[in-house]
């Protein structure tokens, strides 16, 4: 194995996504998603609680993406 | 008088192999890139800011409730969440230096995008067929540089996945290759994750 194929499977080594992971984050942000729309759609909240709702819920679904979707970490 | 000798020991955990330059680089790309998507969030964070301020400015013309559509905008949510998970599984084959897997779902991930650009053209066509363009009102003006800006990243997205894909047809997998489909997916991923403010914050909260 050339010098260069040793540094390019470290490389796959480093990165650290797993199938797990995306189907994860990708069930995640489908269930959230689908509660925003049918929430708004519905208008099964209103005023400032139903705006307050749909805010938390893309934070949250932000955060779980950057969890399961940013896969290069930096150092090792 | 006996000669003195001099016994040279090695240190056996001392590495002597020279430090790997293309790991070097590697991280240092991806750092890079981190703070380019940094700043590009800086940008965002403005065009939001601007958006919500402007939002009520409609100067007599439509307001957000008349002019948006819930459905097109969760379709276009749902593409764009396929093509982050399709682009994830890019990355699965290419770590795994599957160069036929890696372009294959690189493929259904530019078509999902292109899709999504389709639709957002779309949406932004037909509203100004209907007069509802950029200098009808600020509330629109806002709103076209946030999604549009948006929709233009999507487009460079869709520029750079088709390089991706030349490359990797003529040169498999290679460092270059694989670094620049780790930096690839983090921007795409990131365009994802814009999305879900854009839809909740303009689409969601424009018809409440």
């Amino acid at each position: 194995m050339s010098h260069e194929e040793i540094s390019l499977r470290e490389m796959q080594k480093e990165w650290h996504g797993s199938l797990s992971g995306y189907l994860c984050g990708f069930i995640a942000s489908i269930v959230l998603t689908a509660i925003s729309f049918g929430i708004v759609a519905t208008r099964a909240l209103s005023g400032p609680s139903l705006k307050y709702t749909v805010a938390s819920l893309a934070l949250t679904q932000a955060i779980l993406q950057l969890i399961f979707f940013s896969t290069p970490r930096l150092g090792s | 008088m006996k000669p003195l000798t001099i016994h040279h020991t090695r240190d056996p955990n001392a590495t002597t192999a020279p430090p790997d330059s293309h790991q070097d680089t590697y991280s240092k790309t991806v750092l890079g890139f981190w703070i380019y998507l940094m700043t590009d969030c800086l940008l965002f964070a403005s065009f939001f800011a601007t958006y919500v301020v402007l939002h009520e400015s409609t100067a007599s013309g439509p307001s957000s409730q008349e002019l948006f559509s819930l459905s097109t905008a969760f379709i276009e949510t749902m593409i764009l969440l396929f093509s982050s998970v399709s682009c994830g599984f890019a990355m699965l084959a290419a770590v795994k230096s599957q160069k036929n897997q890696t372009i294959a779902w690189l493929a259904v991930t530019f078509i999902l995008g292109l899709s999504f650009l389709a639709i957002e053209g779309h949406e932004f066509f037909t509203l100004v067929q209907e007069g509802n363009s950029w200098s009808r009102s600020a509330f629109l003006s806002a709103f076209f540089s946030l999604v549009g800006t948006h929709g233009l990243h999507i487009s460079v997205g869709l520029l750079w996945m088709a390089t991706m894909i030349g490359q990797l047809t003529f040169s498999g997998i290679t460092i270059a290759i694989f670094r620049r489909l780790v930096i690839f997916s983090m921007f795409w991923h990131f365009l994802d994750l814009i999305w879900i403010f854009i839809f909740t914050f303009v689409y969601l909260m424009g018809v409440i």
